[in-house]
């Protein structure tokens, strides 16, 4: 089973990240650092968000802890998949969406700018808590992730055809950067989204 | 903004960061920070674009793709390699007059990178990613963990060769001269030199 270390940082705000990458992803993953997180797989075969089932069930306040790891409803909990720690209970501070978005964003190409591999990419837990975001804001998420696209050169390509379900690329385009970049740009522009 | 020449120190900082291995060994930058190729497109002599077997990349038409979530596998690239004269040769990664070679890297999910052998044999080329391309003496020198959120390449699994006759048919020996080249020509005009070990600036 692949192991990964998640950091309290990472579990408060990737919110429905978390469950992105495993739920949509569907990878077994089992995570345990210092006995702070614990992520099991095995109840976490819903699509995103909707069904995931979190449970804080080593706090007796494990209920208050709930909506600051971002799961808005109760009634989704069926199994115990997450334990965490009293360290990790702590209120966040408010952010917009775009704050949030800008974090993960900066993260996700500080950890991938090696990376040739899309699927290794789109595993890192800060693209699918971009994913995540989407659930919230969309056309937020779509507007912020073409500027992105265009002012940082940063690969969204599979996240706004994801999120969109088009793809604006000519077949001949493919490969290309600044003809995909202008051909995300122009489509952002057409529909009005920036 | 597609090439950047970047601090040599940043770059070896941050190579160093992600491949620790490279502290130990005399390595080199051997092209400026570029998103317009990536690895799989230099292990093929490009600098034009980028080749992965899924949508957004190139890739010849009738070849298996693999796109997210599914994961490209080995076989992928020994096909795609196969159409420019590249044939299995396991993992003997010994350096052999009058044959190119290429390395396939994998973690537990699937091909992570790939690199090329110097053409007289003086190391591996690396294209990181969008980062720049190296020169390292070994393939063990950017393996890392295999685990699939590790961000790291994993080991190497496979290497294909072609004939030297092949490389320069196919017009890759020239356009790999000409990529360096221009980066040779950037470093004299600019003194942008970077050696592990030697510094050269």
């Amino acid at each position: 089973m692949a192991v990964q270390n998640l950091t309290p940082e990472q579990v408060f705000q990737v919110d429905s990240g978390v469950l992105a990458i495993l739920s949509g992803v569907s990878v077994p993953m089992e995570t345990v650092e210092n006995g702070t997180v614990a992520v099991r797989s095995s109840a976490l075969s819903s699509p995103i968000g909707a069904e995931a089932a979190f449970i804080c069930e080593s706090l007796p306040e494990s209920i208050q802890a709930i909506p600051l790891l971002g799961i808005r409803d109760r009634s989704a909990l069926r199994s115990p998949s997450v334990l965490v720690s009293p360290t990790l209970v702590s209120p966040l501070p408010e952010r917009t969406l775009e704050q949030r978005f800008r974090e993960q964003a900066d993260k996700w190409a500080r950890e991938t700018k090696h990376l040739s591999s899309p699927t290794q990419m789109m595993m890192h837990p800060s693209y699918q808590a971009i994913l995540g975001m989407a659930l919230e804001n969309k056309r937020e998420i779509l507007r912020l992730l073409i500027l992105d696209l265009q002012q940082h050169r940063n690969e969204w390509f599979w996240a706004l055809s994801y999120l969109t379900q088009e793809n604006p690329i000519k077949a001949t385009d493919a490969g290309k950067m600044d003809r995909m970049i202008a051909a995300w740009v122009n489509w952002g522009r057409e529909n009005h989204i920036i | 903004m597609a090439r950047l020449y970047r601090n040599p120190k940043q770059v070896q900082d941050e190579f160093i960061g992600v491949f620790p291995k490279l502290a130990n060994v005399d390595w080199c930058i051997k092209s400026p920070w570029d998103d317009d190729y990536q690895c799989v497109a230099w292990a093929e002599c490009r600098t034009d674009r980028k080749s992965w077997p899924g949508a957004g990349y190139v890739w010849p038409e009738g070849l298996p793709q693999a796109n997210p979530p599914q994961t490209a596998r080995e076989d992928h690239f020994v096909q795609r390699f196969g159409l420019l004269g590249y044939k299995p040769c396991g993992l003997d990664r010994s350096f052999e007059i009058g044959y190119q070679k290429v390395a396939i890297y994998a973690n537990d999910l699937g091909v992570t990178h790939m690199a090329r052998q110097h053409f007289l044999g003086r190391g591996w080329l690396s294209k990181a990613g969008s980062m720049e391309d190296i020169l390292h003496p070994n393939l063990e020198d950017i393996e890392g963990d295999t685990s699939i959120f590790a961000n790291q390449y994993g080991k190497v699994t496979l290497i294909l060769k072609r004939t030297w006759w092949k490389a320069f048919t196919s017009l890759s020996l020239f356009r790999c001269l000409l990529a360096a080249f221009k980066f040779r020509l950037h470093q004299c005009v600019h003194g942008y030199a970077f050696r592990q070990g030697k510094r050269l600036q």
